[in-house]
This record gives structure tokens, sequence and C-alpha cells, in this order.
């Protein structure tokens, strides 16, 4: 409890008015002497309990109601967050009062005692007062003027209508109210919060036109708030200014979202930002509240059937519609559109607050690509931007599956991947150079083992290799690479695989196997897989026994397996042996089947639910592609995949490495063998120089030796010692100590004069044997960010993007705040090229709206305490709050109306007591002692 | 009965001369019979021979001739002595309560002269009025003081003389501090040795089971007894308002703070009881009771007193 105006607390020496009264009363008369002492101390030893207790009553009261006003006439007020609970400091200081009064009409130890503890109670609500007032002065005095930082949500939630307005414009009111009213020099920073929160001002303005002129243009920008983000834009731009005290105040709705309360870690960077400024701001929440009654239905997300959606049929996509308010609401009906074009429109049925409604439709995309789905519904509720959602589906014209037969010579039945290409194509032609048609969404080609050549696997997304006993080290590293870069790898482990080669088969991101390979294990009788341990994605299809007839399966031979090394097993036979195992490897998948699909390892060909199995598990590995739904992030940016392992080349047109490279790009590895040819278009055949740039990250610790074979020249230089030379020749270039993870720089420059040009970097790892380089042995430096591309955001304004290097591989990152909806991005020529792009265009990216952000979950005591830990915060409740904090002065609830009501009743009371009394006493006013002059003996006798 | 000299002695300041006037025109009868030693205008219980006939009687030899009726032997022929009612003297003894709480003044008391006259003054003056009246009558006078004893006694005389010393022994006689009035006045009770007449003025301050009891014990011993209840106006009114100290006039130093309007009811309440116990039991022993308020002037009090006696 604090008083706005301490200095008239003097008035509670009022108090002493009644006192004094009394005792003046008491003590000025002087003594009577007086006779009939006997009977008066009869008289008082019958009343005397009952003559103090009314008299200390009266007292009490009248000091009470003194003290009372004194109180109300110093307007204590509360402060929100008090450390000393005013529930106590004023019931001891009026009780304190009260016992002080009411011990003045008592007499004998009584009165000591209370006066004792009349002046102990007061003496601690003087202290506590005292000592939260010394707390707050140290909490809100400020030396000099203030740097003010106005963050204000813009997020969707916050066009929510409130009276008449929208709740940002209230923010916005506030908030020029605030600017208007704040002490002369104050210096105000504006933050607009919302998936990428945005100073408004670079620094603190001290000049109020200014500050409302940006007010004045601040609009809502949709999307989540990221509070945690704008604190940090404010912190940054508070650095800026020129005043020692900072304060930060946030005007918000009723949302936890984006506060990152699930992240304390988050916070405590947040708070060491705080304590570098000269003085750690306070943390002002102004908080606008949840609506109690509130009309809202949402599109809260739009599902897929299909993992891989390709022109060959129908999907089925699913929007869920939900009431997250509190009224039941019927909305309109549900259209659906595609690329624009509404196929469908459906009607959904009241709501009631919660409920969640699916509505589907089907559909059969006709061309390949990325299209936009879009989900709209007219529902006339509070928050209007919730009523629609988009999302992008990538069609696939083709999804080219590379089948590796390891039994290429045997009959039909035997053949590792007769049944498997079958399965994905329904047609005898499927073998090289033939395709299955364009009626199917898989494209299927089957390769026998001894021919698969590097080419082959160009262009693939998914690589089968049935049965294949092993692969060369340069097949191998680039079927590691792809995956790495996204292509999945199903490994289909028969009788005929060494698992030595497949154990020990790494790409950048380990080993590509889900599970270590062991021996054949045979039951002439049939294992079978058991549904019931389907529960990996790629194959939960199967896990209802009605579905799948994979129960029925007789597996005569299989692959036991070994321990899991960063895979997980996927589906086990009935005995418990891994029947499916999958893992991710950089940006693709890779999976193990431990039986072979042929009709010797058993009868699953055979099954109804081959088929089907098969397709899901191609569609598993092949993964989802570029994902362009992008979550609601500080800006809108798509993860491409891309190269992950290799080195930067900069091909120069002159062998002097001079000037701007023609062509810059990722190799996996040095392994070129241009010969008479050159490397690129853009270059000559002769008198030309590349340069790779990247980093060496050694697989194992020890000495590694390093050889060439290379026409002309080649340099490398390890680290920033070792330097190595070779040309003309297969030559050893020498030695180097490396040690396991650590990265080491990388520079190898070569140059080609004339005649053949052949550069190849090989070497021998400790305990192993001569190989090539592998890519992923090698990190790129990071590419430069491509030009820049034009996009058009939800709104049609326009806006950047740009293909930038990320942690792995690159990504199209768009200028600006993540604003749900749907972005065309008008794709160069390397981005339609990562993306596959059919054709040159634009490229639509769907940012997803937050469902949270149609939902009012306000922030819990826990997330408040959390914030508590790392900031001073108050919670204003209106303007003056804040000024209050501004001013140095703090504020509260002011209790002052309270006391008068208590003073006012208290008056009433006293009066009706004292009448009470008063009559009581003179009551007495009426006996009459007949005594002497009439009638005691006159007519007796 | 005036002084000799131009000076007045001291202690006739409790015989003021309109006092003296008041009491020439009146007359003390007593009720009961007394027994006195000297011929005098009230009833003996003793038949003599004086003016009032009381009854015939047979002449047996050695009465004296001179009382023979010799109308009634005239006619029958019967020597018959008349018989008169002996009339003799009365002896009335004051007795004057002299405790602390009779130094009680008070706003309304009457005066004297200028001095306005606590009850204990009152009670003097009172007792030379009658000390002077039953003298001035011929009948003995007689004085007992006393707070918790006897403090001073003065046998009945009927001398002149005796007012002076009833006066003298009233002027020196101070206050004193406590009242036993119950015990003391059995002590008085027993001294008194005939029926006579006990004139009681005091403010009867005691426990008043105590009190009856004492008269009682005069009744027993077939004293006439009057009483003069004293009280000042402040003591049967209490008319205090604001918080006031009271300090007893009796004994140790009791000091009372005490807001007088929430025990005046109780208060007066008391004293009512407590005067109509008083009166009550005199009514029932056939004692005068008076109740002197002493706001009423000295003077008014003897004569409606004296005036109502028959």
């Amino acid at each position: 409890m604090l008083f706005l105006n301490p200095l008239l607390l003097a008035g509670l020496a009022g108090v002493a008015i009644p006192i004094i009264i009394h005792l003046v009363r008491r003590q000025a008369a002087k003594p009577i002497e007086w006779g009939a002492m006997r009977f008066l101390f009869d008289t008082v030893a019958m009343r005397r309990r009952k003559m103090e207790w009314e008299d200390l009553l009266l007292m009490a009261a009248r000091c009470l109601l003194l003290g009372l006003i004194a109180l109300a006439v110093a307007r204590p007020f509360v402060p929100p967050d008090s450390s000393v609970p005013w529930l106590f400091v004023l019931p001891a200081a009026l009780v304190g009062i009260a016992l002080l009064g009411g011990s003045v009409v008592l007499s004998g130890k009584v009165r000591w005692i209370l006066r004792l503890a009349a002046v102990l109670l007061l003496l601690g609500a003087a202290a506590l007062v005292f000592l939260e007032r010394t707390l707050n002065l140290k909490r809100f005095e400020a030396s000099g003027r203030r740097d003010v930082a106005l963050v204000i949500d813009a997020s969707a939630s916050m066009e929510l209508s409130h009276d008449g307005k929208t709740v940002f414009a209230h923010a916005i009111e506030e908030a020029k109210q605030l600017v208007k009213e704040a002490p002369r020099g104050t210096a105000f920073l504006v933050v607009l919060g919302g998936p990428a929160p945005e100073a408004r001002t670079a620094s603190p303005l001290t000049h109020r036109a200014d500050v409302l002129g940006v007010l004045d243009q601040l609009r809502p920008v949709g999307g989540t708030f990221r509070a945690h983000e704008a604190l940090g834009m404010a912190t940054l731009g508070l650095a800026e200014g020129t005043n020692a005290s900072k304060e930060i105040i946030v005007f918000t709705d009723a949302q936890r979202g984006g506060w990152r309360f699930d992240n304390p870690n988050a916070w405590d960077g947040l708070e060491e930002a705080w304590k570098a400024m000269p003085s750690k701001p306070k943390l002002l929440l102004r908080d606008f509240g949840v609506p109690a009654v509130l009309r809202n239905v949402a599109i809260a997300g739009i599902e897929v059937s299909r993992r891989v959606v390709g022109t060959d049929r129908e999907v089925t996509m699913r929007v869920t519609v939900e009431n997250t308010g509190t009224e039941a609401v019927t909305p309109g009906p549900v259209s659906f559109e595609i690329s624009s074009i509404k196929i469908g429109e459906k009607p959904v049925g009241l709501l009631v607050a919660g409920q969640k409604e699916v509505v589907e439709f089907q559909h059969r995309f006709g061309k390949p690509g990325p299209q936009v789905i879009a989900a709209r519904m007219d529902t006339g509720d509070d928050l209007a931007a919730d009523d629609k959602a988009e999302r992008i589906v990538t069609v696939r014209g083709k999804l080219p599956v590379l089948l590796v037969d390891g039994n290429p010579a045997g009959s039909f039945f035997e053949r590792a991947t007769g049944y498997s290409a079958l399965a994905l194509a329904p047609s005898v032609e499927v073998r090289r150079g033939k395709e299955a048609g364009k009626d199917h969404l898989m494209d299927p080609e089957v390769v026998p083992a001894p021919e698969l050549r590097e080419d082959d696997l160009e262009g693939r997304s998914v690589i089968i290799l049935a049965d294949v006993p092993r692969l060369t080290d340069r097949l191998a590293t680039k079927i590691a690479g792809m995956v790495a870069d996204g292509a999945g790898l199903l490994v289909i482990a028969g009788p005929r695989v060494e698992p030595a080669f497949y154990n020990q088969w790494k790409g950048g991101d380990g080993l590509l196997l889900p599970l270590q390979i062991g021996e054949l294990a045979v039951d002439e009788a049939g294992n079978s897989p058991a549904t019931s341990t389907f529960l990996h994605e790629s194959i939960a299809l199967f896990n209802d026994g009605k579905n799948s007839d994979l129960d029925n399966a007789k597996v005569r031979q299989w692959r036991k397996t070994g321990p899991a090394e960063g895979g997980v097993q996927a589906a086990a036979f009935l005995n418990g042996d891994a029947f499916l195992a999958a893992r991710n490897h950089g940006n693709g998948r890779s999976m193990l089947a431990t039986c072979a699909f042929d009709a010797r390892s058993g009868n699953l060909p055979a099954l109804r639910a081959f088929v089907p199995l098969l397709h899901e598990l191609v569609t598993w590995v092949a993964g989802e592609g570029v994902n362009l739904n992008v979550e609601s992030a500080w800006s809108p940016s798509v993860a491409l995949l891309g190269s992950s392992g290799g080195l930067t080349g900069s091909y120069y047109a002159n062998p002097e490495w001079r000037g701007k490279p023609p062509l810059v790009r990722i190799d996996q590895g040095i392994d070129f063998r241009w010969e008479g040819g050159k490397p690129a278009k853009r270059l000559p055949n002769d008198r030309f120089s590349v340069e790779w740039r990247g980093q060496l990250v050694p697989p194992a610790t020890g000495e590694y030796e390093f050889f060439a074979d290379v026409d002309d020249r080649i340099e490398i230089k390890l680290g920033d010692g070792t330097l190595m030379r070779a040309e003309y020749g297969n030559k050893n270039l020498g030695k180097a100590t490396l040690e396991e993870g650590k990265p080491v720089d990388f520079l190898a420059k070569y140059h080609e004069d004339g005649g053949d040009a052949r550069a190849c970097l090989y070497w021998t790892p400790p305990g192993g044997t001569r190989q090539l380089i592998p890519g992923h042995a090698f990190r790129t430096e990071p590419l430069e960010a491509g030009g820049p591309m034009r996009v058009v955001d939800p709104a049609g304004l326009p806006r950047e993007a740009k293909l930038r290097p990320a942690r792995r591989g690159r990504e199209l990152a768009i200028g600006g705040a993540a604003v749900p909806g749907v972005y065309q991005v008008s794709a160069d020529e390397d981005l339609a090229g990562l993306v596959r792009l059919p054709e040159k265009g634009s490229l639509p990216v769907a940012v997803i709206r937050d469902p949270a952000e149609s939902h009012f979950e306000p922030r819990n005591d826990d997330d408040l305490a959390l914030v508590r830990r790392h900031v001073d915060l108050l919670q204003p409740a209106s303007v003056g709050d804040m000024i209050g904090v501004l001013q140095g002065k703090g504020f509260g609830r002011e209790i002052w109306k309270l006391l008068a009501v208590a003073a006012f009743i208290l008056f009433l009371l006293e009066s009706v007591l004292a009448r009470w009394v008063s009559r009581n006493r003179r009551a007495s006013e009426n006996v009459r002692v007949d005594f002497g002059d009439d009638a005691v003996w006159a007519g007796r006798r | 009965m005036t002084g000799d000299s131009l000076k007045l002695p001291e202690c006739m300041r409790l015989l003021p001369p309109e006092t003296m006037g008041v009491m020439r025109r009146l007359e003390w009868y007593a009720r009961k019979r007394m027994q006195g030693t000297l011929t005098g205008r009230h009833t003996s219980p003793d038949k003599g021979f004086s003016v009032e006939f009381a009854e015939h009687r047979q002449y047996v030899p050695g009465d004296d001739p001179k009382n023979l009726d010799w109308r009634v032997m005239a006619k029958s022929d019967h020597n018959v002595i008349r018989q008169y009612i002996e009339e003799t003297n009365l002896r009335a003894t004051l007795a004057i309560d002299v405790s602390g709480s009779m130094k009680y003044t008070g706003d309304h008391a009457a005066k004297s002269g200028d001095v306005a006259l606590s009850k204990l003054e009152y009670a003097k003056h009172l007792a030379a009025a009658l000390a002077y009246l039953f003298v001035k009558q011929g009948d003995g006078a007689g004085l007992v003081t006393f707070d918790k004893d006897v403090r001073g006694f003065i046998r009945t005389g009927s001398r002149p003389s005796q007012v002076r010393r009833i006066l003298e022994e009233l002027h020196t006689t101070e206050a004193g501090d406590d009242t036993d009035v119950g015990t003391v006045l059995h002590g008085v009770a027993e001294r008194i040795p005939k029926r006579g007449l006990v004139i009681l003025i005091s403010d009867l301050f005691d426990d008043p089971a105590k009190i009856i009891e004492a008269f009682h014990h005069f009744d027993f011993r077939q004293h006439e007894l009057v009483i003069f209840h004293l009280m000042a106006e402040e003591e049967l009114t209490f008319p205090f308002k604001n918080f006031q100290r009271f300090r007893d006039l009796e004994g140790v130093e009791a000091m009372l703070r005490i807001d007088p309007q929430a025990v005046r009811a109780a208060y007066l309440e008391k004293i009512r009881d407590f005067v109509k116990r008083i009166d009550g039991a005199c009514g029932k022993l056939r004692a005068d009771y008076v109740a002197v308020n002493t706001k009423t002037p000295l003077r008014d009090t003897l004569l409606r007193y004296l005036g109502g006696r028959k």
C-alpha cells in the first residue's frame, strides 16, 4: 500500500482529537469531594465493565473514523504485484488506531497491553509501508528521462472487434494518448509486432508529433504476434536511445502463442540483453483481455489424403472447421478452390463452442506442379482472418523410380525386381528404356545391377536396390549424396546382399541403412510380419488387419538385423525380428526391407496387400519433396533440398583464377575427367582454371594419404599450413593427420593449359583403402545469395525473395513478415531447377496460419511467473497506470473509495452507538429520589 | 439567651438570632412518656400530683388528706383520693454524626449568613437550635458526637448553661474520618440510661441493615427516636454532567474517575432504595424520620418539623 499524497498522512494526527477531548474532559474538572462514595462505588462496580465497553467502542469508532478519513485523503493505492500485502498493512494500521483510541478510556493493566499492541501494529504497518515505498522508489524512480518502446501487437487476433472498433485500434488509441500525456522528454520507439516484428522508428524519438505520425500509419499485419522477437527488436531499438532509463510497453491481447513460454532459455537471452542496458527495462504488459462472448469459426486446417499426389487418381482433401468461440454458430458453406477455380461447396451444420467438423472434397489434379488449394467460408463472425486457409499441393507428374536388380539373370519369379516393378506399374514393358505410361504416377525403370552406371541415377526420386550384393565406391558415394540431397533409397536385403558393404555404407549424415544387416535366417514353415507392430507412418495403413492380408505372409528367408544406428524398426515379424526399418538421412530417407520380394523368399508378392505396400514404401522414401507450406515464422522461408555436402567450385575462363567466375556451383567431390571437353558450356576447352573451396570433415582420426590424378596442375591447401602440389598424372600428394569430425579448411586450385583435362582426388583414410574423397566429406563454403526475385504477397503487394545458403543446402527467403496466405514467387532458373518446376513460372508458397491465433488462450500464472523471473513485469490496466510508471510513481489500485465508504459506514455506526449509549444513560434523568421537602412525613401518622 | 459581653462567643454562630427567634415560638412535646427528674410539661409514666386528672382511688390511711376529693365524699360518702398524671421533664440527647461524609456541602446548600452549610454545619446548627429549644422549655438536653467512635458526650442537663456547653462542644468538634453509624449507635443507645428522646442527625451513610438494627436497639431501650436524615441536593439528584473525579471524604484517598451520566440512574436507584429502607424501618419503629435536604433553610426545616409535630 502506497500513498499518492503521503504528506497528507499528517492528517492521521487528527486521531488524537477525540483522545485529547477525552483527556481534557477527564482532567479539567477539579475533583469533587464526595460523601456518598459507598453508593458510587457500588454502582460503578456494577456497571464498570459495560461502561468501559461502551466508551471503548465509541472512542475506537471515533479514532477509526478520523484515521480512515486521513488515510483516504492521502489516497492510498495498491501496486498490482506488491510484495507487501496491503490486506495486512491496512487492517494492522486501522486496528492499531482503534486500539490506541480504545486504550485511553480503559483503566488498569489492559490499557497498557492494548497500547503496546496498538503501537506494535502501527509501527509494523508504518515500517511495511516505508519498506514498500523504498522498494517502489527503487523500482520506478529513474534518473532523468526515459526511452520507451511501444510494442504493438498487429497479429490477426488483434482485428477482433471490440466495442465497435478493433482491438488494434484501441491499442493505437491508447498508445497515442500515452505519447501525448507522457512526461516531456520521453523518447518513444515504435515496434509493430507481427510475424516479423518491425521497428518503425530506428531509434527512440522525442518529438511527439513524429511518434504520433508513426503510430497513425500503423496497420494490422496479420499472422502471429511473435512477442519474444518483438521484445528483442524493442531491446535493440532501446539500445539506440540516449536516455538511461528504459521501459517496454506491450499492447496485446490474451494469447500466449508467440511468447515462447515453453522455452525458458529464450528468455535467458532476452534477460542478458536487458541486463546489458544502462538500466534494466521494466516490461509493461497492457493486456486487452479475452472477450467474454466470442463468435468465431475458423478453418483449422486442410489435409491431403496422399503423401505423394499424382495426376493419376483422386485425392481426398479434408477441411477442418472449428468453432473456437464461446457461442454456437452456423457458418456458411465451405467452398473449395484449386488454383482459384472453385471445385465444390459443402455446408456445415451448427457448431457449438469447441466443436470441430471435417468436410471432405475429392479432386483429381490435372497437371503436375505446385498448386494452391484454398478453403473459404462465409461466417460473418468476429474474426474474419481465419475464415479461409490455403495450402500448396505439389502434384507430381511422375515419380521416377530406379530398380536395381541384383539377380537379373533368373526367371521372372526369381528376379529380385520382378514383382516390385510390376507392382509399381502394371506393364510388362517395364525395363530399361521403357516407361509405364502417362496414367501412372510411378515411373519405374529396372536396371540389372552389373549394368548400373552413374548416368542411370540422374533424376531419380527413389532408388530401389533389390538384393544387390554390393556397389562400387563411386556409385555408393553418388547414391549417398543423392539421398542426402532428398532422394529415397529402399534396400531390399535378400540372400545375395553382402552385409559387410551395406553395414559400412556411409553418407554425409552417417550410415545410410537404418539397421545393420546380419545373417540370413531360414524358416521353411515361414515367418509372418506382425501387423500390430506396424506403427511407423510408412506402413501405418496396414496396421489394421482389415486393410491387409500381410498377416498371412509366409517369409521363408530373411535377414537378421544388428543394432540400430540412427534408424528405427518400422515393422517386425512375429518372432520379433525386424521386417522393415527406416531412417532419415540428410534431406532424404532410406528404408531397409529384410526379405527379398520374390517368390523364393516367401509369398509376399502373392498377397493382395503387396502392391499397396510397395506403393506406400516408395512414396514414403520418396519423401514429400520441398515443403511449400511454411509455418508462420519470422519471415517466410522455404527449405530447399540441395547439396548438403561438396565443394563450392568457381570456374574461371582463364588459367589465373582471375576476375569474376562465369560459373559457380557445388561439386560433389573432385572427380572430373573432361579429357578433351570442357566443364561447362560457358567455359573454354583449354586455358581455364577452377578453385574449389570448402571444408574437409574427416570421418575418422588418423593419418590420411592424399593422391591426385590430374592434368594439368592441382594445388591443395589443407587448414592453414599443409600445401600439396601435383601435376600431370597420378601423383602422391602427401600425408596429413586429421581429427575426426573436426573441419579443416580446404582449398584446391586447378588449372588447365591445354590438352586433356582431368582432376581426381583420392585419399587413403586410416585403416582403409584408397578411394575418391567422398562428397559428404566436404562441406561447402556458403554460396552467395542469388539475385532477387519478385514476389506478390497475400495482400497483393510486391516483395522480394532470394535464394540464400542455409544450414543445410539453400533456402528460398521471402522478405517481410510471414503473414498467412499465398505468396507467388517469380522463380528464376536456379529456383525452378531446385524445386523441379515443370515450367518456368511462378512458385506459390503458402504460409500457414497459426491455429493458435484463432484461439484465445490467455497467458496463465506460470507464464507470467516465468516472465517475472527475467524482468520486472507490470500489468497496467489503463493509460493512467502507464503514465504513472513513466512518471516514476508506479501505479496501483486506488482504495480511497473503499476507505471513504468504510468511514461513512463507521460514521453512521458511531452516531447510532453514541445515541444509544447516551439514551441509555440519559434514561436516568427521570429517576428522582423522593426526599426532603414534600411528602416524607407530611400526612404520615 | 443573650451573652453578657458585647462580643458574642464564637460558638454562638451556631445559634443565630433568627433561629432563636423561631425557637422562641416553638415547643417540643414528647410522644412517649418520659422519665425525668424534674416536673415538666411532658407526661411521665409515673403518676403524680399535678394539674391533669387521671383517676380516683380509695383513700388508705397515710395518704395526704389534701388530696381527698371532697366533692365525691360529700356526694357518696366515700373517701376517694384524686389522682393526677404526673408531668415530667424531657431528657433529649442529640446524637450527631461528625464523620467525613458529613463534610459535603454542595452548590445548593442552605446558607447561614454568607456561608454555605455543609451537612455537618447544618447538623450543628440544627442541634444547637434543638438544644436551645429544649433548655428553653425546661427540658434537659445532652449531646453525643460520633464518627466511628463516640467523640464527645455531654450528659443531659436543663440548666441554662447547658446550651452554652453544647454550643461550645459543637463548635469545637471537627469532622472525623470514617463512619460506622451502625456500631456507634449501639454504644450511644447504651449510654443514655433512661427512656428519653434521642435525636439522631446524620447522613446515615453506612450499611442500612446495621443502622436499622441500631434503631431497634433504641426502641428496645424505649427511647423516642427522631432521625434527621441529612442529604445534600447533589447527593439526591446527581446532576453532574461531564467526566468527574470523585474523592472520598472518608477514610483512604479513594478517587474515582467516572462519567456521572453513565452511573446516575443506578446511583439514584441505590439512594432511593436506601432512603426507602430507612424510612420504612422508621415507620415500623414509630420513630420520626425527617428527611432533610440541606438546601432547605434551617428555619424552614425546624418550622415544618416542629410545626407539624403534635
